[in-house]
């Protein structure tokens, strides 16, 4: 019982949650609780207790060490916990102070009493995780806080700091100065004003448009997210609190929690919850790996992706200088970053002084003698070897000792740029993602010299600048690219087979995908894939790949930009029309391979399509391209697109089963038209299937 | 025989559905609130009100229980004065006042409210669905349980009427609207309500509730052109009818006070006009939109008029698609139909409808020194309604 210490005060006992780092609810914590207060209650010179948390919380809610094992349900559970405290014989005063979230606020919930100290964090954050709270937060929090307050806490998750509770019923009082020293006194003062043991169970909820709002509330849940059931789950036990009686609601309220524990989307949110947690976890860089000061940053290359990566670090408040060949390009790329900055201005989103602090850390220059001061040099300059040999064979000379040097390609072997310089062990691929200010995913790609304490800089730095950073190994197209090529050649066999473009994009859509493969690529533009696909040709002739967006780049249909790709635009416009030249141009191209279109069902789209990823990352996987099955799910969730509900591509593959999943690559091995080769289930997914395991567990 | 005038008009202003002013007002507030001022306006005692009569489409839930009884209660009448609820979709608004006219012609009273409420935004999506269809119908004739939009495809597509045509009608529609309401023409009919409604932040998410005072429509989108029309998306995969060119999910209510002729003028009223018939007729579920092509021409044969006769027509805008059909099969003048636009433009709370546009024909007919004003409408399940009114 070390997790809950006892000391008494002027007759109250101060019992204090001690489970670093943030008091997580866990067995032990709980069991401690509920011991002290047994103690305190038994013990006749006390008049009221005070309970608090150590450390950097009151209590951020369940350990989440806990998570998916008995424990977390062992008895007492939370909930029993929390009827117990409401029980108790003597007032018992929450102390809250930093931050008090999900169970950490149930809880508080629970206590007769509730003080705070201003600038808390207070949250249920569990839908967050595709749950709703499910220790009574939906049916207590709507008796405390106003009806439209409590709904937007428990449906959007996010943290109310607690000086925003002032005239509300959920802290008693906002204590200045010591906390405990004014908790310790408000007890005094409620025992002696006899102010009883009130339970928050026992208020009622007066908020005459309650039925109507949380109806309007339901439908908007509904309409922000319509693939997660938990935000309408959430108004739904909302709803209980106002129409059942706190027993029942509380019932409803832990059905509901159940349902949605077991569903899909929360199994994927938390899937990425814990899959964000691992990506920095490298078997072989410990945590206390030393690492490199990065107090100045040098971006080569003002493009679109050199302007993009280096307001990330703008952002966090380091310097960065930014090299071009031409005052024009330079000139572009700066204005490019200012309007970016005052788009986000005009969105509410940034203050205007705060978009000039972030240019004054901007130094354009032209002069390559400027990345001699950088820690870190990131080339974002034209992805072709040749030119990538001649940046880093310059950055070489120029950089001082113990500089970063990093590369942004996309496909290139990191290796052999590596071998451009004198310091191969200084080198490491960072891949943004465009655009670069806004994606969360960062690849970085570890070379085979590339040097431990590097690569912890990076990953440290990574999340400095608040990026997804993901360790891939070297091969073509690292983890992310790799697989979409796969995902992009299922694409163009499925059109040939007989599926238009628009249903591949519809049915992919519909499954959750924020767009098709063919919408993105008219937005991303044809061009790049098609000069991609001439390298391969090139270098890979044994390589099969679907011919058709070759005619279509040869008709100059680029995509959006040139008002026309795979989908016709109107002038000004973005909305992806289908058009009857296309359908011509496909019907022709089928003939001349000799196809008769068959009707090809949604399911057997999607599943190609994301079985696609699943067989290629299995692969990636399997040759430790990636450290974990949640890496290839991370890459995907944040730089792909790929829908948040479904975990990504490992995770989907797990949730449909591992044996069916090889099954239905079999059935498409069996379709001469569709790469039979590439359809034989990777090794490592045939090995797991007959296991009867997944990839990530 | 006696003859019964209409005295007073009221509505509220026509909120979006969901997202607009009154998307948490339930309909007896919404009834009463207009009820009340119609009475008012029309300087009678709500003791005097022989029935009230209030029209709904979907009267259940938030307009259902009698809505029209709970109605009279609001608006303050007491209990002495009865309520009834009536429903023919979307001309129930219309029904009420043929009904309510067509008792003071009878002797059956003297004074009478009618109008209609709707609230789309509390009722559409939580209706009883239980049982909804009779198997047996729905194998004879499965039309009638089609959607709206299934019915308009049909007329588009049966007519060979574009889209083009339709999204110029419904950009015209949105002009003449803002036009009119420019010019203040829709003043006159609209009673300000405050009431409390759900907001959702656009940049936050945030929800709130918040206290508005709703006093005019709120569907109009000034600046509205055809080329801003035809890059909506169709409802339907490859259909033509979009938002541009169909009538908007509204909510609201109407009301009218009607009295015997021979009273008003003893009580020294100035009547707006006076009833002068009803008709309605039945057509094919699959092609409701077109009903009024039939429903007129009975009207007009009884009262003995042509439709050259006629001076101001109100053709509820359902569709522009069924819209286009009626008036050139009947032959309007392009010039005296919806002047001020139409449903396209300010809403379509459906059984408030017949009560918004015989309120403004006759207003928007004072105006322009109109004699004969015919409202009409097409009806879900294939029907169409059309009254006739002389204006004074």
């Amino acid at each position: 019982m070390t997790q809950a210490r006892s000391v008494t005060r002027d007759g109250v006992a101060i019992i204090t949650m001690s489970n670093p780092p943030v008091n997580g609810l866990g067995h032990g914590l709980r069991s401690a609780i509920l011991q002290r207060v047994r103690e305190a209650e038994a013990d006749p010179e006390i008049v009221a207790i005070v309970l608090t948390g150590e450390g950097a919380a009151f209590s951020g809610g369940a350990d989440i060490r806990e998570f998916n094992t008995p424990k977390a349900v062992a008895e007492p559970n939370l909930r029993q916990l929390i009827a117990e405290l409401e029980r108790v014989g003597k007032p018992i005063v929450a102390a809250i102070h930093t931050v008090a979230m999900g169970g950490g606020l149930e809880l508080a919930m629970g206590c007769h009493y509730r003080v705070a100290v201003a600038g808390a964090q207070i949250a249920l954050p569990e839908v967050k995780l595709g749950l709703l709270p499910g220790a009574g937060g939906t049916q207590r929090l709507p008796r405390l806080v106003p009806l439209a307050m409590a709904t937007n806490m428990i449906v959007s998750g996010n943290s109310v700091p607690s000086e925003k509770f002032t005239g509300t019923r959920l802290f008693d009082a906002i204590i200045e100065g010591d906390l405990i020293a004014g908790a310790v006194a408000f007890a005094r003062k409620v025992v002696e004003e006899k102010r009883g043991l009130p339970k928050v169970r026992d208020l009622s909820i007066t908020e005459p448009d309650a039925e109507a709002f949380l109806k309007f509330a339901s439908n908007t849940a509904a309409a922000v997210a319509p693939n997660l059931p938990a935000p309408v789950k959430c108004v739904e036990a909302i709803n209980a609190a106002l129409t059942m009686s706190f027993d029942e609601g509380l019932t409803h309220e832990r059905r509901l929690f159940n349902e949605l524990v077991l569903s899909p989307e929360s199994k994927a949110l938390r899937h990425a919850f814990f899959g964000e947690r691992s990506v920095s976890k490298i078997p072989d860089v410990p945590a206390d790996t030393p690492k490199r000061d990065i107090r100045q940053v040098a971006v080569i290359g003002a493009g679109t992706m050199g302007g993009g990566i280096a307001m990330n670090f703008l952002n966090a408040g380091i310097p960065v200088t930014i090299l071009e060949t031409s005052q024009a390009a330079l000139d572009r790329g700066i204005a490019t970053i200012r309007k970016n900055y005052e788009n986000t201005v005009k969105k509410g989103r940034l203050k205007a002084e705060e978009v000039e602090a972030r240019m004054a850390r901007l130094t354009p220059t032209l002069d390559d003698a400027a990345l001699a001061a950088a820690d870190l040099i990131i080339e974002a300059v034209f992805e072709e070897m040749g030119v990538k040999e001649q940046v880093f064979k310059r950055i070489d000379a120029m950089a001082k000792p113990g500089a970063i040097l990093a590369t942004n390609t996309s496909t290139l072997d990191v290796n052999r740029i590596a071998s451009f310089t004198s310091r191969p062990a200084d080198v490491i691929g960072m891949h943004f993602f465009s655009p670069a200010n806004v994606m969360k995913l960062l690849e970085v790609v570890r070379g085979e010299k590339t040097g431990k304490d590097v690569l912890a800089t990076v990953m440290a730095l990574a999340r400095k600048i608040r990026k997804t950073a993901v360790v891939s190994g070297v091969c073509d197209g690292f983890i992310g690219n790799r697989m979409i090529e796969q995902y992009s050649r299922q694409a163009g066999y499925l059109i040939e087979e007989g599926a238009s473009p628009q249903q591949v994009d519809r049915a992919i859509e519909r499954w959750g995908f924020a767009m098709g493969p063919f919408r993105m690529s008219d937005m991303a533009g044809n061009d790049i894939g098609w000069s991609i696909r001439k390298r391969r040709y090139q270098e890979r002739p044994e390589m099969k790949y679907p011919r058709f967006m070759d005619k279509v780049c040869e008709l100059g249909r680029f995509g959006q930009k040139t008002g026309a790709g795979v989908y016709r635009y109107l002038p000004g416009k973005r909305d992806a029309l289908p058009d009857p030249e296309i359908e011509a141009l496909l019907a022709a191209h089928r003939e001349s391979l000799g196809i008769v279109p068959r009707q090809i069902d949604d399911d057997e789209i999607v599943d190609r399509l994301v079985f696609s990823l699943v067989n290629e990352g299995a692969r990636i996987l399997e040759e430790g391209i990636a450290l974990r099955a949640s890496d290839i799910d991370m890459v995907y969730l944040t730089g792909y697109g790929f829908p948040i509900h479904r975990g990504g591509p490992m995770l989907t593959a797990d949730l449909r089963g591992l044996t069916m999943v090889a099954d239905r690559m079999q059935q498409f091995a069996r379709n001469p038209h569709g790469d039979p080769a590439f359809w034989t289930p990777a090794p490592l997914l045939a090995k797991l299937a007959a296991e009867g395991r997944g990839f990530n567990a | 025989m006696r003859e019964a005038v209409i005295v007073s008009t009221a509505r509220t202003g026509l909120a979006k559905s969901w997202r607009g002013a009154l998307n948490m007002t339930h309909g007896a507030t919404l009834g009463g609130h207009v009820v009340a001022a119609a009475i008012e306006r029309a300087g009678i005692e709500a003791g005097e009100v022989e029935d009230v009569l209030m029209g709904c489409a979907s009267p259940e839930g938030a307009t259902g229980s009698n809505i029209g009884r709970q109605i009279a209660l609001k608006a303050g009448c007491p209990v002495t004065v009865s309520g009834v609820t009536v429903n023919r979709f979307c001309s129930s608004g219309l029904q009420t006042i043929a009904m309510a006219a067509q008792r003071i012609m009878a002797g059956e009273g003297d004074v009478f409210v009618a109008g209609g409420v709707e609230s789309i935004s509390c009722v559409q999506n939580e209706m009883n669905r239980f049982m909804i269809r009779d198997k047996a119908l729905l194998r004879a004739k499965p039309e009638i349980y089609w959607s709206m939009l299934q019915t308009a495809e049909m007329v588009a597509k049966r007519y060979q009427i574009s889209r083009e045509r339709m999204d110029e009608y419904g950009a015209r529609s949105q002009q003449r609207a803002c036009a009119s309401a420019e010019a203040g023409r829709f003043v006159e009919e609209i009673v300000p309500i405050t009431v409390t409604m759900a907001v959702a932040d656009k940049a936050t998410g945030q929800l709130g509730i918040r206290e508005v005072t709703l006093s005019d429509d709120e569907g109009r989108r000034p600046g509205t052109t055809v080329e801003a029309l035809a890059g909506i998306r169709s409802a339907l995969p490859g259909g033509v009818i979009s938002a541009g060119n169909a009538s908007q999910f509204s909510d609201g209510a109407g009301a009218c006070v009607l009295m015997d002729a021979s009273l008003a003028e003893k009580r020294g009223l100035k009547p707006l006009g006076a009833f002068r018939g009803f008709a309605v007729a039945g057509c094919e579920p699959d092609e409701m939109g077109i009903g009024p092509v039939f429903a007129v021409p009975k009207l007009l044969k009884r009262a003995g008029l042509s439709v050259d006769d006629i001076d101001l027509w109100e053709l509820n805008e359902a569709f522009a698609v069924q819209v286009l059909y009626c008036r050139d099969r009947l032959g309007i003048p392009d010039d005296l139909l919806n002047v001020d636009g139409g449903a396209i433009a300010i809403g379509h709370p459906y059984g408030v409808s017949g009560q918004r546009l015989t309120g403004h024909a006759l207003i928007e007919g004072r105006r322009r020194k109109a004699r004969w004003a015919v409202v009409t409408m097409c009806i879900g399940g294939g029907m169409g309604a059309a009254g006739l009114f002389e204006i004074f």
